[in-house]
């Protein structure tokens, strides 16, 4: 039951038909950030998970170089040719079980961003990495409002094991503030797009409420000296995990007095969590849309499912779970369905990318200053491999991509490469990162 | 993963004899350091450890029982024949490997207790979803559920109360800060009544005696007797300005007269000529606080001049502004019950906040509070009514915002024991939230806290007697909710998406029914104090008409659940509840393996292990049997030999359950070919179906309460089990065997262990 909420149905048409205010209409740093000649536009960086692997042979491409035709699978990518890379030959060494047995699903996911080889314990001392996009924003995060932005289609889990001996905060998370931390994503569209623009519906006035929280948020923080020194190990973890999130929102309230959005773009946003996926899709990267097109946020991450996710895809006649015909074991009457699937999430992605192309930005469109990242860890679901992994990297970086390619690297490339000329052209200066041996190029 | 569970796995639940060999000295190294010399040292020795790992020094018990986790993966890929690798050609005999795993199995498992006691140390716990919802609810009566919002909570060792791996990400904590809103919100009434409110009421919102019409200046005219009327209710007793607008239509060169009645009694009669436009009234009048009736009273036009029957009354929008001047409002209950005191002449702004924080912060923390601790936040309501120019009230709402995010209340804070010690005693406040949390998932009560204040909860008979008080509660509803529920995996049933194309009986009603059947049988073994082995065997259940039909069972109509004898019915306990056998099922068809899997690993502690990474080649020997039965394909699994250990006693498990469908219906044919549910388990058990398939498992009860009692020791402490936790759980299957396993006995033995009642060093 809910209390009564102001401004319910916030306001806008504007999803779904292409809203397009230029970006700077819409943001201006109110504070010291704001410059007076119109700088270049920044990068962003949009990482999409998606479970249980992919079916390899209508996923991958013919061709190679610029001159390539797309597999069955991303046949609704066809318009975006020119606007990608589709990797052959990448892969995500910790996602193994180097040793710890059996739980790729969880393992896949946890390694996905982060690189790491996640401890196997279903407890106390879950330990994976720092996550690329955490890292990322860690270093230019407090540029926007938003340091980056967790969404998902899928709740975690509550019950049960998650996978085979992995807590199911590894299946549940790919972003990870820090080896110990997961980044709880948002999975309802309302929520995370009240989060992403300040808007507190019970409440008319953010400004005074903001300062209420601020003065909330100092006087519990002032209280860690006690709290911390009685704490010992573990305790003593979980309160400077505490802590640390009292002061990150601190600082975002901080951010959000700075960067105040002038325009709130106007979404009407359902009261609950659509029942359709395509629709819980769509809004979800719509809103990935907004915080980019807004420069609320430069980097975000998106969960399609979590690890091992047995979700069925009516829309698509997909009545059996998604992991369980994941291991599929070759049989046609498994195949197929999990193609159907395969198909279906690469054309939500199409979609996605047709809405950041559909937006002016500077003398080119919004995906032309993104990179999004689409994929998964896991290879083909039957063989739970975890090189030569389904990657595509889609948008222009701001005119440092040469797109428009299907490159086949060497066996083995860490995907943790890729990951690092991601944040060469966003500006953070990480130099390595799990097992990477370098930057991959994309020029 | 608790150690126990593992070890039992494949020595013991496979059904298999428990291997002999006893660890008498405490020196090993005769019978391990031939094998690992031989097979292992190579890769895991002095020259070279691979993955870390050395195992040339093996040695005594104490070594093994220091190094737990190595040996415990050490015997695990031992007897997966994970160990050594395939690439290895010379293969240690079969007898050779069996021989090491047991000895070890027993070096870890047999050691002495008196030695090994310990508490364990439970990471401090922060609260969870459901513990947060209660919580809010018994600190301040609200209705409002606002942790439905928060992220979902991480679970670990299969419960989501387990402190290790609850986290606070900077997202959850946006969320702790607008949920304290949200209960401060539906708690306190901030309403700044120094400045008037006011309310009003549209004309097209006003209530018409008679037929009403509205104009085009929106205004709602009467054309005969009658009344045009609101209701609205004020805070305050004091003065209020009523403010309408009103047009009239009177016959030629008159006046048109009407009335303002305030709760039926004449305020004022207003008097008005006729004009276009509409005119402004204001009046002052005297209202209590509470809901009051505001009416206009039209006469009528005279029938008796032609003219007129022309006359019209028209009432605009009208507003209700006040209380003028200082008044102050009847807050309504709950609001009083916060605020305790306002700053007066005689009264200090602080000494104020004390009196509101003191009793609060209490509650709220859930132990005694110091002064230093109640001047701190009655220092923060001052300081947001100077500082910020907040009314008391808002103040009031800021500091309790500012309780609620605090980690005291977030977290459940125990101590450590002092320097040099190893051990603590909880104290009784921490004990009372242990035993709340625990039964209730909810803050301890008033006469809990009494019991506390009192320092007598710690007394055994003092704890037996509240833990039975708060088990008849009807809180202890959370031990199905939040304790069953996970322990028997069923939340994942929402998860459930049986295929309507195949199963069109199948609704989210129905499985609502199935959820609420298996909650009411373990409501009534816990009401009954029946023995806990009767979830396996109870040939009774609660159903409504819709379940019955489902059951094929005859006489229950309605949507009540009743209690029915299921002694003509083929089902025996929780393992044929529709619930169970929904959501160990795929959408289209059941899968023996998942409900074989599900018995081992919910009622007898011993998950098997995931299946190989190369669990597909497996398949492809089964490749091109589409036409197969499931139980033919089963016997695939059997073809090879690491995944036979396991597979021989899932499979015939969930065969055994094969007369049940994928939404738990029962059948005797599938595809037009009898099912057939008869099994056998390694060392020759037989048994012909679902009955018989339930004496088995009852003849493995003590395995069965074992796993009960592991799992509820981990949802009352909060941590995953270690290996001297063994100790604690022989204590209470020993109190279990002497109260006929009663479930009270079972609830009692665990809080009354060192586990429960103390806390060690973190480890």
């Amino acid at each position: 039951m809910r209390t009564k909420r102001i401004n319910r149905r916030s306001t806008l048409k504007g999803i779904g038909a292409g809203l397009s205010l230029p970006l700077l209409e819409i943001m201006q740093p109110s504070g010291a950030l704001a410059s007076s000649s119109a700088p270049a536009a920044p990068v962003r960086s949009a990482f999409v998970f998606f479970p249980n692997g992919v079916i390899l042979d209508p996923w991958r491409p013919t061709g190679e170089g610029k001159d390539y035709q797309f597999g069955e699978t991303m046949a609704s990518l066809s318009d975006f040719h020119d606007d990608l890379i589709i990797f052959t030959g990448l892969a995500q060494h910790h996602a193994r079980a180097n040793g710890d047995g059996a739980g790729d699903h969880a393992r896949n996911t946890a390694a996905f961003l982060t690189g790491s080889q996640p401890r196997k314990t279903s407890g106390a001392d879950i330990s994976v990495g720092q996550s690329i996009d955490q890292a990322m924003a860690e270093r230019i995060g407090s540029n926007t409002r938003l340091p980056s932005l967790e969404l998902g289609l899928e709740r975690g889990r509550n019950a049960g094991s998650c996978d085979s001996g992995y807590s199911c905060a590894y299946s549940s998370n790919v972003s990870w503030k820090s080896a110990t931390t997961p980044m709880a994503k948002e999975v309802h569209p309302r929520l995370a797009f009240n989060r992403l623009f300040g808007i507190h519906e019970d409440s008319g006035d953010s400004k005074r409420l903001n300062e209420t929280r601020v003065s909330v948020l100092d006087f519990v923080a002032a209280d860690r000296e006690r709290l911390t020194s009685i704490a010992s190990g573990s305790d003593r973890a979980k309160l400077d995990e505490y802590f640390t999130s009292v002061r990150e929102v601190e600082q975002r309230i901080e951010r959000a007095a700075r960067f105040v959005p002038e325009n709130v773009p106007e979404v009407e946003l359902p009261e609950d969590i659509p029942g359709q996926f395509k629709e819980h899709a769509h809004l979800m990267y719509d809103i990935q849309v907004l915080a980019f097109q807004t420069d609320s946020t430069r980097i975000s991450s998106f969960m399609l499912g979590n690890g091992g996710s047995n979700r069925t895809y009516p829309d698509v006649d997909v009545r059996d779970g998604h992991h369980g015909l994941s291991h599929h074991g070759n049989k046609e009457e498994k195949v197929a369905p999990l193609r159907r699937i395969d198909k279906y999430l690469v054309e939500q992605f199409a979609w996605f990318l047709g809405r950041l192309k559909s937006i002016p930005e500077g003398d080119g469109t919004l995906l032309d200053n993104c990179m999004v990242l689409y994929g998964s860890a896991i290879s083909d679901g039957n063989r739970h491999n975890h090189d030569d992994l389904p990657i595509i990297v889609a948008g222009g970086g701001g005119g440092t991509i040469d797109s428009g390619r299907h490159v086949k690297l060497s066996e083995e490339t860490p995907l943790n490469n890729l990951f690092l000329a991601f944040s060469e052209r966003m500006g953070a200066d990480i130099s390595e990162h799990g097992d990477s041996t370098g930057v991959l190029s994309l020029g | 993963m608790p150690l126990s569970r593992f070890l039992r796995a494949l020595c013991c639940l496979l059904l298999l004899p428990r291997p002999s060999v006893m660890a008498q000295s405490s020196d090993l190294s005769q019978t391990l350091a031939p094998f690992f010399q031989q097979h292992c040292v190579d890769c895991h020795g002095e020259d070279e450890q691979m993955g870390g790992v050395a195992l040339h020094m093996v040695g005594t018990q104490d070594q093994i029982l220091a190094e737990r986790d190595l040996w415990v993966r050490v015997v695990k890929m031992v007897q997966l024949g994970a160990m050594p690798p395939e690439e290895i050609e010379e293969r240690p005999s079969t007898a050779d490997s069996e021989t090491v795993v047991a000895a070890l199995q027993d070096a870890l498992l047999q050691f002495d207790c008196s030695k090994v006691a310990r508490p364990g140390h439970p990471t401090i716990r922060r609260l969870n979803r459901a513990e947060y919802n209660n919580t809010v609810r018994d600190l301040f009566g609200v209705s409002v559920t606002p942790a439905d919002d928060f992220p979902s909570d991480d679970v670990g060792d299969g419960f989501d109360n387990i402190g290790g791996v609850l986290s606070v990400s900077p997202l959850l904590l946006e969320k702790y800060l607008a949920a304290a809103e949200q209960v401060t919100a539906e708690v306190l009434d901030t309403t700044d009544y120094s400045i008037p409110q006011e309310k009003a009421t549209d004309a097209n919102r006003l209530k018409s005696t008679t037929d009403a019409y509205e104009d085009r200046q929106g205004l709602r005219f009467l054309k005969q007797a009658g009344q045009l009327s609101l209701k609205q209710t004020v805070p305050a007793t004091g003065k209020y300005d009523v403010i309408f607008a009103a047009a009239a239509m009177p016959p030629r060169d008159e006046e048109l007269e009407f009335e303002l009645r305030v709760d039926g009694e004449t305020e004022r009669v207003f008097a008005l000529r006729h004009r276009q436009q509409p005119k402004r009234f204001k009046r002052r009048i005297e209202l209590s606080a509470g809901q009051h009736q505001l009416a206009f009273e039209f006469y009528g036009p005279d029938e008796d001049a032609e003219e007129a029957k022309q006359a019209r009354l028209g009432i605009g929008r009208v507003a209700l502004r006040g209380p003028m001047g200082k008044s102050q409002p009847d807050y309504p209950e709950k609001h009083l019950n916060v605020v305790l005191a306002r700053p007066t002449k005689q009264l200090s702004p602080t000494a104020a906040a004390q009196k509101v924080v003191a009793p609060l912060l209490r509650r709220v923390f859930r132990r005694p509070v110091t002064e230093d601790e109640i001047n701190r936040f009655a220092q923060l309501t001052v300081r947001l009514t100077k500082a910020d120019g907040m009314t008391w009230e808002r103040a009031v709402a800021g500091t309790i915002q500012a309780m609620l995010v605090s980690p005291d209340f977030l977290f459940r804070v125990e101590r450590n024991p002092a320097p040099g010690e190893t051990v603590r005693m909880l104290d009784e406040f921490e004990l009372a939230s242990r035993l709340s949390y625990f039964l209730w998932s909810t803050m301890p009560d008033e006469e809990l806290f009494r019991v506390a204040e009192s320092g007598q909860l710690s007394e055994p008979s003092v704890l037996v007697a509240q833990l039975r008080r708060m088990i008849a509660d009807d809180r202890s509803v959370a031990l199905v909710d939040n304790f069953a529920a996970q322990w028997l995996n069923l939340r994942l049933l929402e998860e459930s998406r049986p295929d309507r194309g195949v199963f069109d009986s199948f609704s989210g009603g129905l499985r609502d029914d199935m959820l609420k059947e298996t909650s009411a049988v373990i409501r009534h073994i816990m009401q009954e104090d029946l023995p806990v082995d009767t979830l396996l065997s109870g040939d009774f259940t609660f159903v409504n008409e819709r379940l019955a039909r489902h059951y094929g069972l005859s006489g229950v109509s309605g949507d009540q659940f009743v209690r029915v004898s299921l002694a003509d019915s083929p089902r025996r306990g929780v393992l044929m509840h529709a619930s169970v056998l929904t959501l160990t099922s795929y959408p289209r068809r059941t899968s023996p393996v998942q409900r074989g899997k599900w018995i081992l690993e919910n009622l007898f502690g011993d998950a098997p292990p995931a299946p190989p990474p190369d669990v597909p080649e497996l398949e492809d020997a089964a490749e091109n049997t589409a036409e197969l039965s499931v139980r033919e394909q089963m016997a695939a699994h059997r073809t090879n030999p690491v995944c036979a250990s396991c597979h021989q006693v899932m499979d015939p498990l969930g065969l055994g359950l094969e007369n049940f469908d994928g939404i738990g219906r029962w059948r005797t044919e599938e595809h037009g070919r009898p099912v057939d549910a008869s099994g056998e388990l390694p060392g020759g058990i037989m048994f012909s179906g679902p009955q018989e398939l339930v004496e088995i498992l009852l003849s493995r009860r003590d395995d069965f309460l074992r796993t009960l009692t592991e799992k509820m020791l981990v949802y009352a402490t909060g941590r995953g089990l270690k290996y001297y936790d063994r100790c604690t759980v022989d204590q209470c299957l020993e109190h279990l065997k002497q109260n006929e396993n009663r479930f009270s006995a079972l609830v009692e033995s665990i809080v009354l262990s060192d586990a429960f009642l103390r806390r060690g060093l973190p480890e």
